[in-house]
Order: C-alpha cells, then structure tokens, then sequence
C-alpha cells in the first residue's frame, strides 16, 4: 500500500488534458520542438497522393478521347441495334473543352484563315465515331432504326429535328428539346451510308459561325444558318 | 395539412405521370398527322421539324437584315413536313391516310382554301382561324402522281402565300413546290380568264 502511494507521487506526472494545460496555462516551451502543422501534414497527403494519381488522372483523360459522350453512344447504339451485323470501329474520337481551349490558345499564335478560326472560336466540344458493317446488310429497312434512335434520345431529352432516308442512306439530325435562343448550340448527328456508319455530336457557341455567315454568305438562304448552325 | 399532404403529392405525381404518358398537347393549328416510316425499297423518306426555339433563334438571326422575313417567322411556331416516296407497298395506306386527314381537317373547322387536280396531282391546303380572322396554321396535303405524299403542317400566323417564303428560307423543297403549284394555277386560272 505504501509503495502504491510513492509510486503515484513520484513516479511520471500523468499527462495533462488539454482544458487542464490551457487552463493552467502550461504550454510546449520554446526550446522543445514544435508539433507537427495539421495543414503541413494534410498538404502533404494531397501531394503525395497527387504524384500517384497523376498516371492515372492522366490515363483517364487519354481515355476519354476516345470515349464517345451519352447521346453519340446512345444513337450508335440505336442504328446498331436496328442494322445487326458485325460492326467495325474505325474511329472514335472525343475531343473536349479543355483541349480545344488549348488548341484556340494556341492558334492565336499563327494567323489563321477566318473559316477556321471561326470553327475553333464557335466549338467547344465535339465527338465523332466511324464504323462500318463487315457485310451489307440484309435488309434497308431504315424505319426501325429511326424509331429505336428516336426513343433512344426522347430519354435523353432530344428530338428529331431532320430525318432523311433515301437509296441505302439514312440522316438524322437531333436537337436538345427546349433549345433556348442564346445561340448555344447542341446537336447530334447520324449518317448510314450501305455500310458505313457515322455517329457525331457537336456543342458549342454559334456567334462566330453566324457573323462569318452574314460576311461570307449575304444572299445565302436561312436553311444553311439555321440547319448548320447545330 | 400533414394528412392531406400525401394526397397533395400523389395527385401531382399521378398529373405528372398522365402528362408524360399522354403525351403533350398540341398546339391550336397544328395537326398530328401520325407517324410515318420510310418506304421498304430505295423511295425517298423526308422528315423535317422545326420548333419554335429553332424558328426563333432563325428570326433573331435574319432580323437585321430581312426585317419583312423576321417579322413572318416571329408569327411562327411549328414547321412540320413529311416527304414519303409512294411505292406499291405504302401507296393505298398514304392515299387513305390523306383522305381521312381531310376529312378529319372539313370536320374539325378547317378551310380548304386550295385544291388542285390535275394530271394525277392531288393537292389540299387548308387553312385554320381563330373567330377574330387570325390564322392559327396551315395544312397542305399533297399526292404528287406515283411519286411521293407530302404532308406539312405550319402552325402560327401564316399566309398561304408566304409558305413558299419559308419554304425558301429553310430550304423546304415540298414548299417550293407549294409556290410552283400556286404559280401554275394561278397561271392557268389567269389564261382562262383572258380567254
């Protein structure tokens, strides 16, 4: 019992609580080395994890250059779902905001012709996939392929703006529903030819398209700027 | 409150979910003509929709520079044309599916303002007014010999005389041809009276 007691009164001081040090006004003295920063150890962590997630950030966004947006798969999917058959992929390319925005930064460097400085100032995002039928398909009933990519894209909030369909050629042009005239554009575009197949997406501002427009084509007719303009 | 909450937004989910089935409604002037496919063979299929956002952000585009052409576009609402090439398969469908629209147009207080038979042409135009005069749309119906159906709706304040305007303007060739069609009997109409 006796020794019980020295040892508690000898022994190492218990640590003090928190509300008891500041309360007493006992802090770290200025010799002893100072506590690791909270902040300085979570900078320290997001670096680090930074570095590590750098290969993959960056696999990500090469990835996504070659990952079609929603509507453009979701058209795909319609056409290839109504024309069977072994589908090829050629090309799918998804070129984003970021990307452009550096090429735009980058074009103002050179002295680019109007068309295409216009094109570069209007898009701002734009994606394009290219497949094609191993063989010709058995049938061209193209009313089935427009109906699925009708239903396909009234889920996604588009409608059919143009709809052709002539000698073994299908052109669908779809628009967001509820477009409001502040001159964004939006627009998605499928072209079967026999066997090839183009799916296509395009948004962007439309300004620099129309004043090239009204430079370029004073007498054209309202079909080329209203249906190109998408 | 509490009790007739759960009732309150059962109601709206269920108006909610009747307007999504239903669909939505149509426009005073504009006409469901129902859904066409495209002919089996290598017959043309033309299906162009413009809605009034399109026709507006059309109008505020032209209204610097063709003032008189915003002005018409502005009374817009809705362009709606089909284009259906006739083969023997659609042929007697399309031809009934023409006539009942006509039908369906005498009955429901539509003016036939045009009819043109000619030379296995068969073509329709009818126009849609409110009790004050003012015009609420149009509706051509067109059977164009063996070649192809066209049915076009333009809904808003529209003059027949201007449906071949839009039709230039958005490069509508149906409507174009509206205007030949137009011309032509207003030609033919102008040699008889000089005889």
């Amino acid at each position: 019992m006796q020794s019980a007691i020295i040892s508690t009164h000898f022994g190492a001081p218990p640590p003090l609580m928190a509300s008891d040090a500041a309360l007493r006004g006992v802090g770290p003295s200025p010799t002893s080395p100072t506590p690791n920063h909270p902040i300085r150890t979570c900078l320290l962590c997001v670096i680090t994890a930074l570095i590590f997630s750098g290969p993959l950030l960056f696999g990500l966004g090469v990835a996504s250059y070659f990952r079609l947006s929603s509507p453009t798969q979701a058209l795909r999917r319609s056409v290839m779902e109504a024309v069977p058959g072994e589908w090829d992929k050629r090309i799918g390319i998804n070129v984003g905001g970021f990307t452009l925005a550096l090429v735009r930064f980058g074009s103002g460097f050179f002295q680019l012709p109007p068309e295409p400085k216009a094109a570069l100032d209007a898009l701002r995002g734009a994606d394009v996939g290219l497949y094609r039928l191993e063989r010709p398909p058995s049938s061209r009933d193209y009313s089935a392929a427009l109906t699925i990519a009708d239903k396909s894209m009234m889920r996604q909030g588009w409608e059919r703006i143009v709809g052709v369909a002539q000698r073994g050629q299908l052109v669908a042009v779809y628009m967001p529903r509820g477009l409001r005239a502040d001159r964004r554009f939006n627009c998605c575009v499928v072209v079967l030819n026999d066997q090839d197949l183009i799916v296509a997406s395009g948004r962007g501002n439309v300004e620099p398209l129309l004043d090239l427009a009204r430079q370029r084509l004073p007498e054209h007719s309202l079909a080329a700027l209203a249906f190109a303009r998408p | 409150m509490k009790r007739l909450l759960p009732w309150i937004v059962g109601t709206l989910t269920l108006c909610a979910s009747a307007t999504l089935v239903l669909g939505e409604e149509l426009l005073p002037g504009q006409v469901d003509f129902g859904a066409f496919s495209p002919p089996k063979g290598d017959g043309q299929f033309v299906e162009v929709n413009v809605p009034t956002d399109l026709i507006k952000l059309a109008s505020h585009f032209v209204e610097k520079d063709e003032p008189d052409v915003a002005k018409v576009l502005d009374g817009l609402k809705l362009v709606h044309v089909n284009v259906i090439g006739l083969d023997d398969q659609n042929r007697a469908d399309l031809e009934k599916r023409a006539k009942k629209i006509r039908t369906d147009l005498t009955g429901g207080g539509w003016e036939q303002i045009v009819t043109v038979q000619q030379k296995g042409q068969d073509v329709s135009i009818f126009l849609k007014t409110t009790g004050q005069g003012a015009i609420q749309g149009l509706v051509a119906v067109v059977l164009d010999g063996n070649e192809h159906a066209v049915f076009a709706n333009v809904v808003g304040d529209i003059k027949p005389e201007q449906l071949a305007m839009i039709g230039d303007k958005f490069d509508i060739d149906p409507l174009k041809k509206l205007h030949l069609h137009a011309e032509k009997s207003d030609d033919k109409s102008k040699d008889k009276a000089d005889q």
